[in-house]
């Protein structure tokens, strides 16, 4: 996924809290931006942005349209996490500081764009970078993860037997299930890959195979392709607490639930088992 | 003031002709220390916001007004001479001004305002 610094507005072009706000709109205007850090004596005092030059009279100063405190991110946060800070303050416009260096602006626009790049648009789903992203931020806050791969039996022979159009609506069904059973409070659903679903859950390693158990019985025995009943497997991964802690890397231990979780589904399906559980993972440093 | 409507360039008769002239006229006034009498309502779309009220008053008379930001429709903040709130509590005299101002004003004003306090005190001592 990339990272703020990557998607940032650059130059930095900065105001002076006692400039008007007419001045800082020219200012704008000029260098194509849609927003303007306040720096009053070396330091980061606001932001001042176009809804805030919009609400007031142009002779009034900066210092009386900005937002102030301005929210500021690293450069090497993800546009995640950005989304995370828009939605936790309202604001329209991050601050990109690296100590007490502006380096640039990043827009709320500009990351629901990002976002959408790593959104499934058959299913709706998000796919892996963003999926690991989610999951870093839960295991960030302490919460055990377990993860759920389910993967449909045979699906290339749907797409052999009935084409790709078919095919795409037997995978949208899935998620359509899949979402409906799932809890989104507990469970982060996405897709993996064509035929290869993912949910990251902070349930228990016991409630995650019980969760999916039930999946695989309900899509089983209500996804269909033509006259054929499509069938599911699954491998779950996971058990154990996972904190992020110092030396851990909380996206290799993810890569880690996934790649058990997936080898677990595959095991499930030459077995002939519905459901295959994993319980020891082991935390990778980075 | 004549002005050439034909097309030809002007020659030295049409140029001798010609005379502009601007009239100026000065009013002399004292400006007032501190601008502001008692009170500025500051309306939500006033040409001077909180923050440079502020300034202005603490630039020509530094620490003698208070600046309070305020709930209202129309209004957002209030300056107020400090003195006047020795006599006055903030939350008698703030929703007063405010009130006035719904009567008379809209967002895009600042309103100043003067304030006349009489205290009447009676007090009885013993002979």
């Amino acid at each position: 996924m990339r990272t703020v610094g990557e998607c940032m507005q650059t130059p930095v072009v900065t105001i002076s809290p006692d400039r008007s706000v007419e001045d800082a709109a020219r200012r704008m205007e000029l260098a194509g931006l849609s927003c303007l850090p306040v720096v009053e004596s070396g330091q980061l005092v606001g932001v001042l942005t176009v809804r805030g030059i919009l609400a007031c009279h142009p002779n009034r100063l900066v210092a009386d349209a900005m937002s102030s405190p301005a929210i500021t991110i690293d450069p090497n946060a993800s546009v995640w996490e950005a989304r995370r800070l828009f939605l936790r303050h309202l604001v329209e416009e991050l601050v990109v500081v690296e100590g007490p260096t502006v380096l640039g602006t990043l827009s709320r626009f500009r990351v629901e764009t990002e976002i959408a790049r790593y959104i499934d648009p058959l299913t709706e789903l998000p796919r892996p970078d963003l999926l690991k992203e989610q999951a870093k931020a839960l295991l960030h806050a302490g919460h055990e993860l377990a993860v759920i791969f389910l993967d449909l039996d045979s699906f290339g022979m749907v797409n052999k037997l009935y084409g790709h159009i078919l095919g795409d609506a037997v995978i949208k069904q899935a998620a359509g299930l899949l979402r409906s059973a799932t809890d989104p409070a507990w469970d982060v659903l996405g897709r993996y890959g064509g035929d290869e679903f993912v949910i990251v859950t902070r349930r228990s390693a016991r409630e995650a195979r019980a969760l999916a158990r039930h999946l695989v019985e309900r899509l089983s025995s209500e996804l269909k392709a033509g006259d054929s009943v499509v069938t599911v497997s699954a491998g779950v991964a996971g058990g154990r607490r996972h904190h992020a802690r110092d030396g851990i890397a909380p996206g290799r231990t993810l890569d880690d639930l996934m790649n058990l979780a997936s080898l677990r589904s595959t095991q499930a399906k030459k077995e002939g088992r519905p459901v295959v559980g994993e319980t020891t993972v082991t935390q990778r440093s980075s | 003031m004549s002005s050439a409507s034909s097309s030809r360039p002007p020659n030295a008769a049409d140029q001798a002709n010609r005379r502009r002239a601007a009239e100026v006229t000065l009013r002399l006034s004292e400006f007032d220390v501190p601008p502001i009498h008692d009170c500025l309502v500051v309306g939500k779309r006033a040409a001077v916001g909180p923050e440079g009220a502020r300034r202005m008053v603490e630039a020509v008379s530094p620490g003698q007004y208070e600046l309070i930001r305020v709930e209202h429709p129309d209004a957002e903040a209030v300056v107020v001479r400090k003195s006047l709130l020795r006599l006055l509590p903030e939350d008698k005299l703030v929703p007063m001004l405010l009130d006035e101002f719904s009567r008379v004003g809209n967002d895009r004003l600042a309103f100043k305002v003067q304030v006349q306090v009489v205290l009447q005190v009676t007090r009885e001592l013993e002979l």
